[in-house]
This record gives C-alpha cells, sequence and structure tokens, in this order.
C-alpha cells in the first residue's frame, strides 16, 4: 500500500507528530511498507474469541485513601509550571470556544 | 564474569566484602566503560560505596539472612523507573526526567539487599534489537566492539558479560532479554505474563512486556526471580500464583521430560552453527534421559505481523502520554497548544518510535481497525492454543534464540522491523505469556555466543529453570570471557 | 408548516460517591489547593498503572440494577485515545465494547400516562482535570483527573423538555437513594448532554442530531431544549441542512452555538485496555450488591402508606429526596409520631427549606433535635407557636430544644398549683362574669379562660386552664 499525503496528515493529526518534511517520503513509505507487509500475510478470518486472563472482585482495590505525595513533587518534572499547576498555551479563543 | 549467588554466599560468610564486590565491578566499568557503553547513567563509586559499607553491616548482621543476592552490585535497565535517579528510556523525551517513585522491581531488589550501580542502555523506549536506536549511543558488544550487544536489553546484556555489574534487569517484550542474553553469552529469562510486577516499567507494549533477570548462571537466573516475582497491588496484571520456588528443582533428575523440537524453527535462514547448537542441545536432553521429539508447530508466519500490530498499536496509545505538559521534553518555540505538541514530540521522539506510533495509530484507526487490529488479536489467540497444545504432550519447546549471532554495527542505524525476521524464535513467548528462557551454549566460527531457547507452559518456571540448568550443566564450564573478580 | 417532532436521547454523567479515584487512591474530595490531591498514577506519570476501585464498580452494579439493567458479566475496559492537556495520560480509560450494565428503564409519568424511558447502557470512567485560564496560558490542576464517573446512556425516546426533566429528577433520586452520587448539576457532580432531532410528525426515520453540552441546571436544560428544537425546525423550513455537530448552551444569553467550526479528527482508536484486565462479576457478587441495595423511593412510599398510615400526598412530599425521607424515619424512630412528624416536615421543614433555598444537609437541624421538640409538644410542655419559633432556630443553630426552651422560659406552667391559683385569683377578680355564668351564659366562660391565660402570661395549656375552671365554676 502506498500512503497517501492526506492519510500521513491523518494520521500525524491523531498523534501530535509532524514529520519533518526531508523525512517524509521515507517515513510514508516505511510505513506503506508496513501495511503492506501485515496485508501480504492474508490474515485469515479466525473465529476464535479472546481467553485472556479475568480478575475477580477480590483483586479489585478498597475504597480507602492513602496520600503518598506532596504536590510539589507532582509538578517537579513538568517543564513549566506555576502555583503547583501545569501551564499549557492557552486552550480556549476569546469566545471561550476550546481549540484543538 | 561470576556467579550472583556464588559470591552473595561468600559475602554472607564474611569471605569476602560487599565494598570488595563494588570496587571490583567499579574498576571494570572504569576499564571498559568508555569502549561498550553499557549504560546511560552510572550512580557515583563513592555513593555507591557508602551504601555498600552500611549494607555489609546489616548483613553480617544476619539483615539479609534469606536473600540470594545481599551485597550484589546489579543494573537497571533504563525503562524501569528509579526513584530520585534518572531514567530516560533512551530518549532524549525523557533525558532529564527523575522519577518521583520506583518501580515495584526495584523496591524488591533494594530489600533483598542488591545495590543498583547504575541504568544500562537500550533502544529508544525498548523499540529494537540493538540498541543502536538510543539517543546516547550503541551499545557495543564486549566480544566484538564493531558488533552490537543486541537489545532492546544490549546495555544489561553486556554489562554483565563485561562484569560491569554482577546482574541485570532488562524487560521483555518481544525477546528483548532473552537476544541480547544469546548475543552476549549470557542467561536471560522472560516470566509467564504477570509474574513479575510492571508497575513503574515505562510501558511499549503492555500486554506483552514482562521485566526480567540476566544473569552469569542458570542459578543466579532462578535466585533473582525469586527475588523479583510476586503480585503487587499497584499492578493489576500482576498475578498471585501458586509457587514462588524457582531453585528447589535444580540439579533434580530430567529424566523422563519430554522436549519438544519445532522443525519449523531450524528450516530456513538460520546460521548453521546454530542450528547445530540446538541439535547438539536436543542430544544432551537425550543422554540425560529426556525425551526429545520433533514436532511441527505452524503459525510462524502470522508470529511477526501479529506482533508488529498489537505492539504498534499500544505504544502509540502508550506513549500519547508524552507531550511535554507533566515532565519530559518541551520544545523551545511554540505558539498555539497543538504547536507545542506537535513540536515537543516529533523533536523528543526517534524516528522509529515515530514511525511505530503512526502505524500502530493508522491499525486502530476507524477504517482499519476491524481489519488489522482485530484480526491480529484473534490470531494472537489461535497462537496461544496452538501452543497450549503442544503443551499438553511437551514439557518445554527446544529451540534457537535468534536466527545468527551478534551481527555488526549497520552504518545506517536502521532496524526497521519490518523484514526482519529476528524475532521470529522470541516472539511467541510474548505473544502466548509463556516462560522462556536464553541459555548459553557454545559458540559460532568467530567466537561468538549462541543461545538456546527453552519455552514451557504458563507459570511452569520451576520446570523451565530445572531444564536450563540441565542443559547448562551439560555443557562442562565453558570458559567465560572478561575474567573480572 | 409541517407539524414536527422533537426526538430527545440524554447523555447524564454523574461522579460516583467513592472515597478514592476510580484508578488510584487519591481523595475525590472537592477543593482543596491545585494538585494537592494527585499521584503519579492519576498525573499520567510514565510507568504507573490503574489499580480499578471496588466500590465504583458496585455503585455502578446498583444503579444499574435500581433500573432493571443487565449486569455484564465480564466487563470491559477500553481506551479512548485523544489529544487534550486535562487528560494526563491522552487516552481516557472508558468502556465502550462491553460496558457494565446493559438495558434497563425508567418510568416516567406524564400528562398521558406512564411511559418507558429506556436505558441504552452505563459505562464505567475517568473524569478529566481541569483548566485554569489566565492571559496566553492554561494552567492544569489534576485534582479531578481520576474522579469515577458513570455514563448513562438513554434511548432516544424522550418528545419534550419536560419528558426530560421528568425523568432526569427521578433518575436524580434513584441515584441519591443509593448514596452512589449526590448528583449536583450547580457542582457539575451530574452533567447532562442532549442528543437532539427533529421530524416531521408521521417519519420513522431519526432526524440528523446535534449534541448539546454545557446544561448547568434543569432549567437551562428546558430551555436549551426548546431552543434547538425551534432552531432545528426553522432551519428545515428554510431548506437548510441539519449538520451534525456539538453545540454549546451559553446560560447568559439562553443561545447555543456550533463549538468546533471545523470538524477536528474524531477517531478515538479505542481498544481494549491492556493495563485492566477484563472484570468477572460474578452471579453471588450481583446478589450481594442487590441484597444491601437501600430501600429506593417506590417501595419507602408504599412502606409509608401501609405502616404509617399517611396519605399518598404526604409520602410524595416526605420522599421527595433521601435526605427528607431519612430525616422523617429517624424522628420518627426517636419520638414515634409519624402524622405529627410528617405535619411538621410538610409544613414547617419545606417552608424554611423554600425560604431559604439551602439544602437539608446545610442547615444545622437534626433528627434527635427535631424528635425532643416535637415531645415537647406531644407532652403540651410548649405550645404550637412557641414550638415553631423554636424549630426555625434549630435550622440555625444547633440547640438543645428542652435546654433552649427553659433557658427562655418558654415552657408552659405545669404546676396544678400555679394554675389553681391563677384560677382562683381570675374568679376573685371577676365575680360578676361568675355569676353571669351560673345563670347559664356560657359564653362567658371563653372570656374568664383568656383572662387566666393572661395571668399566665399565656405558658400554660388552655385545654388545662379550661378543666381546671370548668371544675371550679362547677363547684361553687
Amino acid at each position: 500500500m502506498k500512503l497517501s499525503k492526506e492519510q500521513m496528515e491523518y494520521l500525524e493529526q491523531m498523534t501530535m507528530l509532524r514529520v519533518p518534511e526531508e523525512l517524509r517520503p521515507k517515513m510514508m513509505e516505511e510505513i506503506g511498507q508496513l501495511v503492506e507487509y501485515i496485508q501480504s500475510l492474508k490474515f485469515t478470518d479466525s473465529e476464535e474469541e479472546e481467553d485472556t486472563p479475568v480478575i475477580t472482585e477480590e483483586e479489585l482495590r478498597e475504597d480507602k485513601v492513602k496520600k503518598e505525595y506532596k504536590k510539589e513533587d507532582i509538578i517537579a518534572n513538568a517543564p513549566m509550571q506555576r502555583e503547583d499547576m501545569f501551564v499549557v498555551p492557552k486552550t480556549i479563543s476569546e469566545q471561550g470556544e476550546e481549540v484543538e | 564474569m561470576k556467579s550472583a549467588v556464588e559470591l552473595a554466599k561468600r559475602i554472607q560468610k564474611g569471605e569476602l566484602t560487599v565494598e570488595e564486590v563494588v570496587e571490583a565491578v567499579y574498576a571494570s566499568i572504569e576499564e571498559k566503560e568508555k569502549a561498550y557503553h553499557c549504560y546511560i547513567s552510572l550512580r557515583k563509586k563513592e555513593e555507591v560505596l557508602q551504601e555498600a559499607n552500611l549494607l555489609q553491616k546489616e548483613i553480617l548482621a544476619g539483615a539479609y539472612a534469606g536473600s540470594p543476592i545481599a551485597g550484589i552490585p546489579i543494573a537497571i535497565k533504563d525503562n524501569i523507573c528509579t526513584k530520585g535517579q534518572k531514567t530516560t528510556c533512551a530518549s532524549k523525551m525523557l533525558e532529564h526526567f527523575v522519577p518521583i517513585y520506583s518501580a515495584q522491581v526495584v523496591e524488591r531488589l533494594k530489600k533483598a539487599g542488591a545495590i543498583i550501580v547504575g541504568k544500562t542502555n537500550m533502544d529508544e523506549f525498548g523499540m529494537g534489537s540493538t540498541t543502536q536506536s538510543s539517543y546516547f549511543g550503541v551499545t557495543k558488544h564486549p566480544y566484538d566492539i564493531t558488533r552490537v550487544a543486541g537489545g532492546s536489553s544490549g546495555g544489561s546484556a553486556a554489562a554483565v558479560a563485561a562484569g560491569e555489574c554482577i546482574l541485570a534487569i532488562g524487560s521483555d517484550t518481544g525477546g528483548s532479554v532473552r537476544q541480547p542474553a544469546s548475543y552476549c553469552g549470557i542467561v536471560g529469562l522472560k516470566p509467564t505474563y504477570g509474574t513479575v510486577s510492571r508497575y513503574g516499567l515505562i510501558a511499549y507494549t503492555s500486554s506483552l512486556e514482562q521485566i526480567g533477570p540476566m544473569t552469569a548462571t542458570v542459578e543466579d537466573c532462578a535466585a533473582a526471580l525469586e527475588v523479583l516475582a510476586g503480585a503487587d497491588e499497584k499492578d493489576m496484571t500482576s498475578r498471585r500464583r501458586g509457587n514462588y520456588d524457582f531453585t528447589s528443582a535444580l540439579g533434580q533428575s530430567i529424566a523422563g521430560k519430554r522436549v519438544a523440537l519445532p522443525k519449523d524453527f531450524l528450516v530456513k535462514g538460520v546460521q548453521e552453527e546454530i542450528r547445530q547448537a540446538v541439535y547438539l542441545a536436543a542430544e544432551q536432553f537425550r543422554k540425560l534421559g529426556a525425551v526429545v521429539e520433533e514436532i511441527e508447530l505452524g503459525m510462524s508466519e502470522y508470529v511477526i505481523p501479529v506482533y508488529c500490530v498489537v505492539t504498534a498499536a499500544e505504544a502509540s496509545s502508550n506513549l500519547a502520554r508524552f507531550d511535554g505538559v507533566k515532565y519530559g521534553y518541551r520544545t523551545k518555540e511554540y505558539g498555539t497548544l497543538q504547536e507545542m505538541y506537535e513540536k515537543s514530540r516529533t523533536e523528543g521522539f526517534g524516528e522509529e518510535v515515530q514511525k511505530r506510533i503512526l502505524f500502530g495509530s493508522l491499525v486502530l484507526s476507524e477504517a482499519y481497525y476491524e481489519e488489522y487490529y482485530i484480526k491480529a488479536k484473534k490470531l494472537q489467540n489461535l497462537l496461544k492454543r496452538t501452543y497450549a497444545k503442544v503443551f499438553q504432550a511437551y514439557d518445554v519447546v527446544l529451540g534457537p534464540v535468534t536466527p545468527r549471532t551478534a551481527p555488526k554495527i549497520s552504518k545506517s542505524k536502521k532496524d526497521s522491523f519490518t523484514s526482519r525476521l529476528e524475532d521470529i524464535y522470541t516472539v511467541p513467548a510474548n505473544l502466548v505469556g509463556i516462560p522462556a528462557i536464553s541459555v548459553p551454549f557454545g559458540k559460532d566460527k568467530k567466537g561468538l555466543p549462541i543461545g538456546v531457547q527453552l519455552m514451557a507452559d504458563h507459570f511452569q518456571e520451576r520446570l523451565l529453570l530445572q531444564m536450563a540448568y540441565a542443559l547448562e550443566q551439560s555443557q562442562g564450564k565453558e570458559e567465560m570471557c572478561n575474567e573480572t573478580i | 408548516m409541517k407539524q414536527y417532532e422533537t426526538v430527545i436521547g440524554l447523555e447524564v454523567h454523574v461522579e460516583l460517591a467513592t472515597k478514592t479515584k476510580i484508578f488510584c487512591a487519591c481523595s475525590t474530595a472537592f477543593g482543596g489547593l491545585p494538585n494537592m490531591h494527585t499521584c503519579p498514577v492519576c498525573t499520567g506519570m510514565p510507568g504507573t498503572l490503574p489499580v480499578l476501585n471496588r466500590k465504583v464498580v458496585e455503585y455502578a452494579m446498583a444503579v444499574g440494577l435500581a433500573c432493571g439493567s443487565h449486569i455484564t458479566r465480564k466487563t470491559i475496559f477500553d481506551r479512548k485515545n485523544y489529544f487534550y492537556p486535562d487528560n494526563p495520560q491522552n487516552y481516557q480509560i472508558s468502556q465502550l465494547y462491553a460496558p457494565i450494565c446493559v438495558g434497563g428503564s425508567v418510568i416516567i409519568a406524564t400528562e398521558t400516562g406512564e411511559k418507558q424511558i429506556r436505558i441504552h447502557e452505563m459505562h464505567m470512567e475517568e473524569d478529566a482535570g481541569k483548566l485554569v485560564h489566565e492571559g496566553e496560558n492554561s494552567y492544569v490542576d489534576y485534582n479531578r483527573s481520576g474522579v469515577p464517573l458513570l455514563e448513562i446512556v438513554t434511548e432516544p425516546d424522550f418528545r419534550s423538555a419536560k419528558e426530560v426533566i421528568t425523568f432526569l429528577e427521578k433518575l436524580r433520586l434513584i441515584i441519591q437513594y443509593l448514596g452512589a452520587s449526590d448528583c449536583k448539576l450547580q457542582e457539575g457532580s451530574m452533567r447532562v448532554d442532549v442528543n437532539l432531532s427533529v421530524r416531521p410528525i408521521g417519519e420513522i426515520t431519526l432526524g440528523i442530531r446535534t449534541e448539546m453540552k454545557n446544561l448547568g441546571s434543569f432549567r437551562s436544560i428546558s430551555k436549551a431544549v426548546e431552543h434547538e428544537a425551534k432552531r432545528q425546525i426553522e432551519q428545515i423550513e428554510q431548506g437548510n441542512i441539519i449538520v451534525q455537530e456539538t453545540r454549546r448552551w451559553d446560560e447568559k444569553e439562553e443561545c447555543s452555538y456550533a463549538m468546533r467550526s471545523k470538524e477536528a479528527v474524531r477517531d478515538y482508536r479505542y481498544f481494549k485496555e491492556p493495563d485492566v484486565l477484563p472484570l468477572y462479576i460474578t452471579e453471588e457478587w450481583i446478589e450481594r450488591v442487590k441484597a444491601s441495595q437501600p430501600e429506593l423511593r417506590e417501595e419507602k412510599q408504599k412502606r409509608y402508606v401501609q405502616e404509617y398510615d399517611l396519605p399518598e400526598y404526604d409520602v410524595e412530599i416526605l420522599t421527595s429526596s433521601k435526605e427528607l425521607a431519612d430525616l422523617f424515619e429517624e424522628t420518627v424512630r426517636l419520638c414515634n409520631a409519624p402524622k405529627e412528624v410528617s405535619n411538621w416536615i410538610m409544613t414547617e421543614t419545606m417552608r424554611l427549606l423554600k425560604e431559604s433555598g439551602k439544602d437539608l444537609k446545610d442547615t444545622k437541624l437534626s433528627a434527635e433535635g427535631f424528635a425532643s421538640l416535637l415531645q415537647l409538644v406531644l407532652e403540651k410542655r410548649i405550645n404550637r407557636t412557641v414550638a415553631k419559633e423554636v424549630f426555625e432556630k434549630m435550622f440555625e443553630q444547633a440547640i438543645v430544644p428542652l435546654a433552649y426552651v427553659t433557658e427562655q422560659g418558654l415552657l408552659l406552667v405545669e404546676q396544678e398549683e400555679s394554675l389553681q391559683e391563677a384560677v382562683d385569683k381570675v374568679l376573685q377578680e371577676f365575680p360578676g362574669c361568675v355569676q353571669d355564668y351560673k345563670n347559664g351564659k356560657e359564653k362567658i366562660f371563653g372570656y374568664l379562660v383568656g383572662q387566666t391565660m393572661k395571668v399566665l402570661e399565656g405558658k400554660a395549656s388552655p385545654q388545662k386552664v379550661q378543666e381546671i375552671l370548668k371544675e371550679k365554676l362547677n363547684s361553687k
């Protein structure tokens, strides 16, 4: 499969990646190859239902508060912080709309 | 290489001090680290010696009487969180990340009196099998520095082989413990899924990966597993198991045990010396009274594509959290939120990581989810049933770990998981969730180590280690390289 | 103009009343300093793993069982992937393919009789953090991140705003009775998204729907439904096509507008959450949750009628909130006078709540205080006027009624002697009246009672005074 420009952009949008122009053709080709690779193997349609292990009631956590961390430690690794909060570029527009 | 268990015994007896062991390990590091580059970060020798001094007193006071590894210097793969100590995943994204918590395995190791020396090199986020995708440079093979030590736990394998630590911890998503162990001539075990807590292991493929020991001997491996294994209330996928004894069967007779040797493992593309090693291992088992039968496993053509789909899908989601908000790399210049996200992630992740995230998103997207992801999951299930059938008739499955011994470091850094079939023998144990071990078994003409792999049914580590031990002991004492202590 | 019909379905999110978050042991307490109630798990730090809170599952089961839903025996969590800073992992753990509750219904009363509103499903998920906007930046606080939510999705069974509100009121009561959530719209512990479309009457296929968010009160929901239905009909009448979109209700302007101009990528790439294994719910567990289910409103209503012999109208009001019903039952338990308690709740309590605009739990009124006050009334130690005053006081302050009335001198004069004295005094003072009474002018009796009460400064039971007065007059 050859990945179209639109498909690539769609993938980038979903993953918040923007592959540099010089790398794009190569990246698109390699992802295309991966798709081809998994296609070429003609996955037979197996009706197998998944039988992963399950957990039961006893393995769940009890509803008991445990305070282990200080807020200062929680934000210690933040690239940008103020007053114990994480700082990001504004997420709403002037009209109060959420921006994506 | 020295056995951790042997050293620990001598320390307990007072024949050797923890400081002496630490000094010896640091001597190796000073001598070899520059050439091999096993570590991403190392603790200061003085600091470790101080800890050793304290530990020595505690050991002599009997505080670690039951521990098989008290006083042993160990190395931890750099995707396993260590509180207060940088944990990078070999990525620019986490270059300066200092966790405020330790992985459950780190807690357990410390409780057993192990001393952490440093954090080992790996492929970025575990995505690779050569450590060439590490942001901090490749780890070189201790036998031949023009070759890779394997990956993704390459730093851990090389560190053990080079005596830069006595025992190391790696993580295995599709062979990342066993393959570098095999390349470097050491023992590497991937436990049954759920045996070892994943809390604090920075996730790549949550449903497949397990933390495992990388050691000089099978005995060390079994002892280390006893320290690592245990249900953890912080990891819902960890399972409480009936038995945590992995050592008592070592040395017991394996007469009557049933060994399956899949013919399809040895057909095409396997290096001749590796094929011979596997047959020789089969012969040794027969000599020891085991029954070895050749079988046809099938399914092998599906293994890698299924693996590609499952790992990429989970990775695309697991790595979404790296966005420059809470920790990790944030780009210098940006305007909008989206720009901040995109630039931070694109600049912070290496090429291979980005490719898997993009591909993983593709297989999960509305248009392809049913066609690729769901089908892959169904095939994974079919594979589980195939192996379940095998284990109804056999105790272990014998085969190679890799189709070839350690390859040369490639200039192109190309380590795509597209066309390679390098992982074909190791991946099934991850997809099925069963334990598998790589045991050193001879060398090729170039003098590079060969490993053979044994797989057993879920929670059959005790049996697996018993068989691995028998195989190891059958060789007589291999001449080990780089004796240090 | 054609006649149109409005078709509405709801997505109701309620915050479950657990002490800790859904996947970590952090407190769900409201307020607090930013990021005070957080840990590596609910801030999405690498290597951390979710551990499911048992109570979340039990509350979800309880709500499902109360609505007659089927409990999924093997319930599964899925990841919903999207980037937003209030979502620390950039995926939300939710349920898509095997939600905990499937089906069920709630019966509501409408003008044309009872109507069944079908539940599509209910699923558990985690809440997001909070964003504060200031200047060029937004600030992220993860205190709410990981608070457990139950999302209840209905079938498109509503045809009017009134039906929607009736349903929501009933659903809220069910959940409150279960103690699963306090369901406050203003505080966001209950959030309602409205999916609405219109179609010409008689048409079978559904029209294109819009989704409306940010509805902070029942009034807004009602307004928004009416407004949106009107807007869509106008659009269709003008020959326009309805755009499937999310609209935000502006409470002040009382209008809605589209939240996203260009349709962003909405491909959530759901897949099974590998860190939370499927949960197997046994029949025995379901039975246990059923058995520990508190009495719901309808059961309570039946019981009140049978056990306390109360009129249906009273029962309706007494059970209009769990808090009120609890107050009623506890007070009755302490003073054993159901009708009296009921009357006081129906009149005084309701009046004071209405006047103050408060919730019962925000007042100082306790069942103990209430019961001892009624005890004083029933024993005729205070009169009703005084009792009402004290009751009002009890809303504001935690006072002990007996101590209070004693201190304030509000107790009725009880000693027989004092009453005798007062009556004697009046009889001496008004001999003429006594004579008139004897001559058969019985109306004068009331006057004498009044005079006696005056002497006693009103602090006596009029019945008692009458008794003594009658006795004395007849013996003269």
